[in-house]
This record gives structure tokens, sequence and C-alpha cells, in this order.
């Protein structure tokens, strides 16, 4: 406690006691985190790797396309070298917050060979089904798409079954109670198949 | 809610219940309802709840012990700022070892960990006891009420995935003809869940009534 012998109390004490104890958080936080970045990033890594395993279970090796960490486009290769497909990364606005995806894309067979939800906050129970809904999955795997004739557009829009031009092979199943979850999925998909197909499809046949 | 005596708070309290009435006398979250943000919102599954129980235990046994450490050297006019600044950086390395043990998990609890700072239940624990008792007082307390608290929330998680998933830590444990009641998984399934633990708790029977305070 403050020495009896002074007159006055000193509220320095106050901001000496404040500006020493920032000072020691402040360089534990630097310590916590220098101490765990190597293992959040081995973490992060680990769990790409599986995400870009499930949408390409071919491929053994994964080559980043185009800017940003982590890249948006993966070319994967198989053991031998031979170009098993391409995953690719899509985003868009959910219901409660951005859902994040990654999905393969086989160029041969011009379908969608799997995709995996990276992130997403949607409500626990309806929405956040996008996730594992085993039938809402299936219908994503082998879900056509291509480039149109004019190599810039894609052939069909990828959307949920009975929306924009009704049933049918090639659409999303959407999950119950969980629409709005679904048609982001749909729309994460479909804009950057856009935005990427068309490099794709050109960087293939140019060499 | 509580009818906690209100004696001389920097009195010695009787050491004998000081761990155990965080359990069952002084229950932070079925007693005294504190941090019921985190409470209600990921107890959704079990795994989760024990997850945010076990982190905010921790956070409260290391701040109750520093803060009781330094008890003599805080200047009163600035303790509050003091604590929170002790709270938050234990919460920020909290939220760094999650991620760097379980990544999946952190995404799960998103916010609510960092969150942790603000749980009223351990900025009380510091102004009601830690700040005013030696260092194994503070840490019996931090203890019983860290395990008070992890408890209710595992309770609460427990009943709410066997409810809305038909899965107790993710494995199947209803038959799959169960139709999951979604509404367990949503916040109205917290409160219900809530209530009903603290309805079954009061009506206990055999519960030694106020004798135990």
């Amino acid at each position: 406690m403050t020495v009896a012998a002074a007159p006055a109390p000193v509220p320095l004490r106050r901001y000496a006691v404040l500006v020493a104890l920032s000072l020691a958080c402040g360089a534990l936080l630097a310590g916590a985190a220098a101490l765990t970045r190597p293992a959040i990033e081995r973490q992060q890594a680990e769990r790409l790797e599986a995400a870009l395993t499930r949408v390409l279970p071919e491929a053994t090796r994964f080559e980043p396309r185009g800017a940003g960490e982590p890249a948006a486009v993966f070319a994967g290769r198989t053991a031998d070298g031979r170009l098993a497909g391409y995953a690719l990364r899509g985003a868009a606005m959910g219901y409660a917050d951005r859902i994040e995806v990654l999905y393969g894309w086989d160029p041969e067979r011009a379908v969608v060979t799997g995709l995996v939800v990276l992130d997403q906050r949607e409500t626990p129970g309806l929405g956040s089904r996008i996730r594992d809904d085993a039938a809402f999955h299936a219908s994503i795997r082998g879900l056509p798409l291509a480039l149109a004739e004019d190599r810039r557009t894609l052939r069909t829009p990828v959307a949920l079954a009975d929306r924009r031009g009704g049933n049918g092979a090639g659409r999303i199943d959407g999950i119950t109670g969980a629409t709005i979850s679904s048609v982001a999925v749909a729309r994460a998909i479909e804009d950057s198949a856009a935005r990427w197909l068309p490099e794709l499809v050109v960087g293939e046949e140019a060499p | 809610m509580s009818d906690v005596p209100l004696t001389d708070l920097d009195a010695p309290p009787p050491a004998r219940t000081t761990f155990t009435r965080g359990l069952g006398a002084e229950n932070p979250v079925l007693v005294q309802a504190l941090g019921m943000c985190p409470t209600l919102a990921v107890t959704n599954s079990a795994v989760n709840a024990l997850a945010m129980g076990l982190a905010t235990s921790l956070v409260l046994l290391v701040a109750a012990t520093v803060v009781s450490a330094a008890r003599h050297r805080i200047p009163t006019q600035v303790r509050i700022a003091s604590w929170v600044l002790v709270i938050a950086t234990l919460v920020t390395c909290v939220d760094y070892g999650l991620q760097a043990v379980a990544l999946e998990l952190h995404a799960e609890l998103g916010a609510f960990v960092s969150l942790i700072v603000v749980n009223c239940l351990i900025l009380g624990r510091m102004e009601a006891f830690a700040s005013r008792q030696p260092v194994p007082l503070a840490v019996a307390d931090a203890l019983g009420m860290g395990a008070g608290f992890t408890g209710a929330l595992l309770v609460l998680g427990v009943l709410r995935e066997i409810l809305g998933s038909g899965t107790l830590f993710g494995v199947a444990v209803l038959p799959s003809s169960f139709q999951p009641w979604t509404v367990m998984l949503l916040p109205p399934g917290g409160f219900f869940a809530l209530a009903a633990v603290v309805l079954l708790r009061a009506a206990w029977p055999g519960r030694p009534a106020e004798a135990d305070r």
C-alpha cells in the first residue's frame, strides 16, 4: 500500500499499475501467439488438405492456382501426374453469414465431383445441415458443370430443383427448412465456376 | 433470485464450503444465473458445452489466482480495468490454444470463446471473492465455481444433443426411427432445457433445503 510518509495520495500509481500490467499482458500475448502459430497453421493446412482430398479423391498432389492464401483454385494431380480435376473455392451469403465451400470439378466429364463446406454459421439443426445432409451432397456429386459454346459463360445455371427452370437432372436437391442455405451453396458454386472455368479451360488447351 | 445472505464480503468464509458451494448451493448457472449467454448459446452439443465449460473454468482459475495474489498491489480505483486486462489476456491465450489443438471445435464455438472476457461469472468472482481472499481460498472457490459451471453446461449439452440430434458426443444413442427435435438445438431449446434442469433441481426430493448455506 501507499507509504505513510507521502502527504497526499499519488494518483500516478494507478496509471503506473495499469501501464505495467498492460506491458506484461502484451508480452504474454506476443509469446502465446508466437508459440501457437506453427500449430495453428499446421492445423489449417491439414484441414484444407483433408477437404481437397475429399472433393478430389483420386488426386494426391494439389497445385495452387491464382492469387490469395489459400488459393482460389487447386489443380489436383494423381500419383502419375495426370490431372484428376480442379478444386475451387467459392463463397456466398447464407442465412446468417458467408458460407465458404470447396468443390471438385472434373473438366473431362464436366461434372462436380464433391463439395465440402469450409465455413458456415447457419442455424444449428436447419441451415447447418448443408455440411452433411446425404441427399443434398449426393445431388451435388455428378452435377453437370461446363462452359457454353462461347467458352465464357456456364452452359447451365447451378440451381436447386424446382427453381429457375423446374425439376430435373442436373439440379441440386435442396434441404427442407434450409432453402436459403441451400441456394447460397448453389450460388457459391455458380459464381466461382463462372469466374474460374473460362481461365481453366483455356489454360488446359493452351500448352 | 438467489437468497444468498448479504454478509460482510471481506470476512473470511467458512473454508469447508468454499469449494462445494459452487457445485450446488451457489451453482453459477442454476442458482446465481450468471453467464447465461454461453449457457444458452453453445450447449447445443455435449462437446461444445464441455469445451466451453473447461475454457471458462481455466480462465476463472488462473484469473482468480493472479487477482488474489496481486490484491494488495492494485489500487481500488483501477481494479476492474486491471482484472479485465488479466482476463482478456487469458481468454486470448485460451483462444490461441484451442485453435492450435482443435481448430474444428474452435470454429464451432465461434465468437463465444472470445466472449468469455465478458462472462459475468468471472468478473463477479473477482469482485466478490478472489480480490478479498488469500490465494488458496481463491483457488478453491474458482475450482468449485468452474466445476459447477462446467457441470451445468454439460448437463444441458447432453440433454439438448440427445433430444435435438439423437446423438451423444457425436455417437448415435437413439434409434434411427427417432425424429430429432430440431427445436432443442435452437435458442428456445436452450431455455427449455435450462428451465427443466432448474426445476428438477429445485424439486429434487431430499435436497438439504437451505441447510448447506
